[in-house]
């Protein structure tokens, strides 16, 4: 009678864990970035004037729970893809001084860590904390993004932050100072995610 | 236009403007072959920035030169032929041409190059054009073009001054001398 009630509980127990899994699996959701409708661009700046920058390539991959809150987020640039609206300035940039993106083709920042600033039906404001990782440094580093719903299957994401070149290597030798080419980068991005379970 | 008088030399002005414009396009074309040599640098970036500042201040002067052309009396032009005197004529108007024309397609580069610049790291110059590679080329063409020619017509002002100096032995040169 007690084995009985034992393998019961057991059972119970077992049912009800799997029954969450499958719960869970069904309401957590996965997202990815569309590339028509995303823009990450960075403001670089020169003599103190700002020279605009964009990605061309890039993809973002995010996670939510049951409860649509952010879990996860993994983003990765195609260093090769930048843009700054000149052929001259796109050669140099791609050289060993610079992104070296013979040797480091990717830059790519993933956040397990989504803090919760502020949260609505329909939108949220998180800082993701996680390590970019770029010329194959890694810093860690806290980005405020935005999250806007769409529709229930969209959303889009949106933030800025500044970040320091010289962190990550961008810009050495000759470069390094940043009195001609300043040290500050500002980067900013407003991705559409769509919603794609399996 | 200008009044031509019988005057027997250039107004002091007139003088001045002349050879301040010489010295700086002296400094320019040099300095602009130097710098496109350079191999990506800060320092190329900073001759550029001279190349840039220069070459802007060139079309400040040459615009109020012009001006001041306009309104003053300037000497009769010294030329034994009619046919010297339609050649000297063209060769200035050209030469005012170049010193707009360079400076023009300059900024018109800097600018479809989507390179901001402040001039002598002070003012900053607003941008001509957006950033487009195709008008960035056929400026660039436009900039070289008319280096060669400045420097073609410049060996034949040259020429001639030294010509009326030396071998006509007449005022040309003294009357644009102080
Ligand atoms: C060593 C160099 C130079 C010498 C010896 C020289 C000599 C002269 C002389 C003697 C005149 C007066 C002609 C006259 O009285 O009819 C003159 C006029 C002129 N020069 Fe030069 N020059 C020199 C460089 C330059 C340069 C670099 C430029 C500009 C790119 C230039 C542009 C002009 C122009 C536009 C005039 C006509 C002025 C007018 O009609 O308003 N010269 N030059
Ligand atoms: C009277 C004025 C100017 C003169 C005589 C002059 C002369 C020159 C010369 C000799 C070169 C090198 C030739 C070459 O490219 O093969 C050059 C290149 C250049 N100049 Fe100027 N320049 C003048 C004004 C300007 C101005 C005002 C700007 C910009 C605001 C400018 C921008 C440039 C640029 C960007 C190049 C490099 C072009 C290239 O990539 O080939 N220039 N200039």
């Amino acid at each position: 009678m007690l084995l009985m009630k034992m393998r019961e509980k057991c059972l119970a127990i077992l049912m009800a864990l799997f029954g969450t899994l499958i719960y869970q699996s069904v309401l957590a959701d996965s997202w990815q970035s569309s590339a028509l409708s995303s823009d990450l661009e960075f403001i670089a700046s020169y003599q103190g004037l700002p020279i605009n920058g964009r990605f061309n390539r890039f993809s973002v991959a995010a996670n939510t729970d049951q409860a649509t809150q952010l879990t996860q987020l993994d983003v990765r640039v195609f260093i090769s893809s930048a843009d700054m609206g000149s052929s001259e300035i796109n050669q140099a940039i791609q050289t060993t001084d610079w992104f070296n993106s013979g040797d480091f083709s990717e830059a790519i920042f993933t956040s397990q860590h989504l803090e919760t600033v502020s949260r609505t039906e329909n939108n949220a404001e998180y800082i993701a904390h996680g390590e970019l990782q770029l010329k194959g440094l890694k810093n860690s580093i806290a980005v405020p993004l935005s999250w806007k719903n769409n529709g229930s299957d969209q959303v889009v994401i949106a933030g800025e932050l500044t970040l320091d070149r010289s962190d990550f290597g961008i810009g050495i030798g000759d470069w390094a100072s940043g009195e001609q080419i300043g040290l500050a980068v500002r980067v900013s991005f407003a991705v559409q995610l769509d919603r794609t379970n399996e | 236009m200008a009044k031509k008088g019988d005057l027997d030399e250039w107004s002091w002005l007139s003088k001045l403007f002349h050879w301040v414009t010489a010295g700086l396009i002296f400094i320019q074309i040099p300095l602009g072959f130097y710098a496109k040599d350079l191999k990506l640098s800060p320092l190329k970036i900073d001759m550029f920035i001279w190349h840039k500042s220069i070459g802007m201040l060139i079309l400040l002067v040459v615009i109020m030169r012009l001006l001041w052309r306009i309104r003053s009396t300037i000497p009769l032009p010294i030329a034994a032929t009619a046919i010297e005197k339609a050649l000297a004529t063209a060769a200035h108007a050209v030469l005012y041409g170049l010193m707009l024309a360079l400076p023009l397609s300059g900024w018109l580069i800097s600018s479809a190059a989507n390179f901001p610049v402040k001039l002598f790291w002070l003012i900053p110059l607003p941008a001509i054009s957006g950033p487009d590679e195709s008008v960035k080329l056929l400026a660039t063409e436009i900039h070289i073009a008319c280096v060669i020619s400045l420097i073609c017509i410049l060996i034949v002002h040259i020429g001639a001054a030294l010509r009326h100096h030396i071998l006509l032995k007449d005022d040309a040169l003294k009357r644009m001398w102080f």
